[in-house]
């Protein structure tokens, strides 16, 4: 084909796509611009105030809460409170951290609910935050320009330091390694390199050559001492198709990360994939060679076309789970489940029934504590007891060690 | 302060050309919508400096294309329209020329494809995609040229020739 007739082929397929594309009124763009831009400001101002308002530059800047009902993420009132973030719990129920709808990094506190914001990041991203097992760092990632980063910072407060380029960072049990998402464009070894004005300068090296020619999806585990990294390929999807990662967990003894993933090009392909670090195998739920030692476990043996969407690890090896219905074209979403299985899928618990329409669950678990969203609602349970709202207005969270 | 009707004018004069051409760089209506959508509300929130620039379209466009490869949200985006419509069909109401393209084009690699969707689609010259993409001009014509030796047994109809 020559160059002209390539190009006005080419031409005349993208005229089609603009004729018959149906993109929202320019009020509507502006709208959802005004409202980027209110969160920015709001955020600035928040910052403005903890670092204004609070001895040792840190205070809360409380979210309201309503009497009785759980404390929602997006107003913000004038008041203040005394207490420490990771203050006195109620009942025992440890603090929480949180990324708002807004973007904003907060610490909840366990006996209101309300949030103080941690940073002034105002474009935090989900859908994984992470707090190292001493309780002292918190680990999230920011949209920066075009590019996430993952950054970290002190939870009694302080400037927020770059880690690395990144989404979904998972802390190791004993805190010495970051697990985390690292997305490669173009092909071959070249590093993440991203041109968009005014984007982050973050180096983008270490993605390694694991993922060949295109964009590729990597799975890397980072010394936090050293910054040594070990890449590996995000879990095979369909065909030659990769799989995006939506979450990861740690096991208890770090030798093991529980990667959630799916779907592959249509609503199939979800699953649960067991990654030995140390070995750099995955074990898959639908691989039979693997049948003997996968120990990862598969939904359809509690119901056909049901899928497990996302787990992470309870601190006794078992799993805490969303168990969603149905996998397949055309989608049709119709249950939700919240449970304890065992590594080999069956169920041990009930949690809760979740809302079937929520993007993120963002499970974590502690001893003697679940927490999970169902839609932008936050959910803490104790230890065997029934789930209860807490807050709202959260798109990931994680409990404070 | 922002002019609303000079950011209206652009959008209404810009927006399905810039579809158009995510979506050849994306293989992907629903996508591309998103992607440019979610760009010009960017654009729009700092409208005062981004209608100062040379080529606003060319900022929505790259801001529109580092947004289609964010994994995490075509991740997301991907669960919410599976939830509501199911997988959709990309190829309804369009030429099977240009199906034949895109599939070929989907099976590059997204530097090559962006370089290619620049130069074919677009009309930028080598000098002009090097500065839009941050690429060196060597790097742009590497990328031009293996694409097209890549495309050529996939449209099954010889080379891509310049």
């Amino acid at each position: 084909m020559r160059s002209e007739e390539f190009g006005d082929r080419l031409y005349r397929g993208a005229a089609e796509v603009a004729a018959q594309a149906a993109p929202a009124a320019a009020s509507t763009i502006r709208r959802r611009g005004d409202r980027r831009r209110h969160r920015a400001m709001l955020a600035s101002g928040l910052l403005a105030f903890t670092i204004g308002a609070g001895s040792g530059g840190f205070a809360y800047a409380s979210f309201t809460k309503a009497d009785g009902g759980p404390a929602p993420a997006g107003g913000i009132s004038s008041s203040s409170a005394t207490s420490s973030a990771a203050g006195p719990a109620s009942g025992g129920q440890p603090s929480i951290v949180g990324v708002t709808t807004a973007g904003v990094i907060g610490v909840l506190n366990p006996v209101t609910g309300v949030a103080m914001p941690l940073t002034g990041t105002q474009d935090a991203v989900g859908d994984e935050i992470s707090v190292s097992p001493d309780g002292s760092t918190v680990y999230f990632a920011v949209r920066n320009g075009c590019a996430d980063d993952i950054e970290s910072v002190p939870l009694r407060g302080g400037t927020p330091r770059f880690v690395t380029t990144g989404v979904l960072p998972a802390i190791s049990p004993d805190g010495g390694e970051l697990a985390f998402v690292r997305e490669q464009v173009g092909g071959g070894a070249s590093p993440v390199s991203f041109a968009c004005p005014g984007a982050s300068t973050g180096t983008g090296t270490g993605t390694g050559a694991a993922t060949g020619a295109g964009t590729g999806v990597s799975v890397v585990v980072r010394d936090l001492v050293t910054g040594a990294e070990k890449t590996y390929p995000a879990p095979p999807g369909q065909g030659a198709l990769i799989s995006a990662v939506s979450h990861l967990s740690w096991s208890p003894d770090g030798s093991t990360l529980l990667v959630s993933s799916g779907p592959v090009q249509d609503n199939e392909g979800w699953e649960l994939n067991r990654l030995n670090v140390a070995t750099a195998t995955y074990y898959m739920p639908d691989n039979a060679q693997m049948k003997t030692v996968r120990d990862v476990p598969a939904a359809t043996a509690q119901s056909p076309g049901s899928y497990f969407e996302e787990g992470v690890y309870l601190p006794d090896g078992d799993l805490f789970v969303d168990r969603t219905c149905c996998a397949g074209v055309p989608a049709k979403t119709v249950s939700s489940l919240l449970q304890e299985v065992s590594a080999s899928g069956v169920v041990l618990r009930q949690v809760a029934v979740g809302y079937p329409d929520r993007l993120h669950s963002s499970l974590d678990a502690i001893p003697g504590w679940l927490l999970y969203l169902s839609g932008t609602d936050l959910f803490v349970a104790a230890d065997g007891q029934p789930p209860k709202s807490f807050a709202v207005g959260y798109i990931a969270a994680a409990w404070v060690p | 302060m922002r002019d609303p009707g000079s950011f209206d004018a652009f959008y209404n004069g810009s927006v399905r050309r810039l579809i158009g051409q995510l979506h050849a760089m994306t293989g992907s209506r629903t996508e591309a919508e998103d992607c440019v959508q979610e760009a010009y509300a960017r654009a729009w929130q700092r409208w005062d400096k981004v209608s100062g620039y040379g080529d606003p379209e060319a900022w929505v466009r790259t801001v529109a294309y580092r947004v289609s490869i964010s994994t995490w949200r075509k991740a997301a985006s991907m669960r919410a329209a599976h939830r509501r419509h199911g997988a959709p069909d990309e190829s309804a109401g369009l030429s099977p020329d240009y199906v034949a393209i895109i599939t070929a084009l989907r099976q590059v690699s997204q530097s090559q494809r962006q370089a290619i969707v620049l130069y074919h689609l677009v009309g930028l010259s080598v000098d002009e995609i090097a500065k839009e993409t941050g690429a060196a001009a060597g790097t742009v014509k590497a990328r031009l040229s293996r694409g097209r030796q890549a495309l050529a047994p996939l449209l099954d109809e010889g080379e891509v020739r310049v």
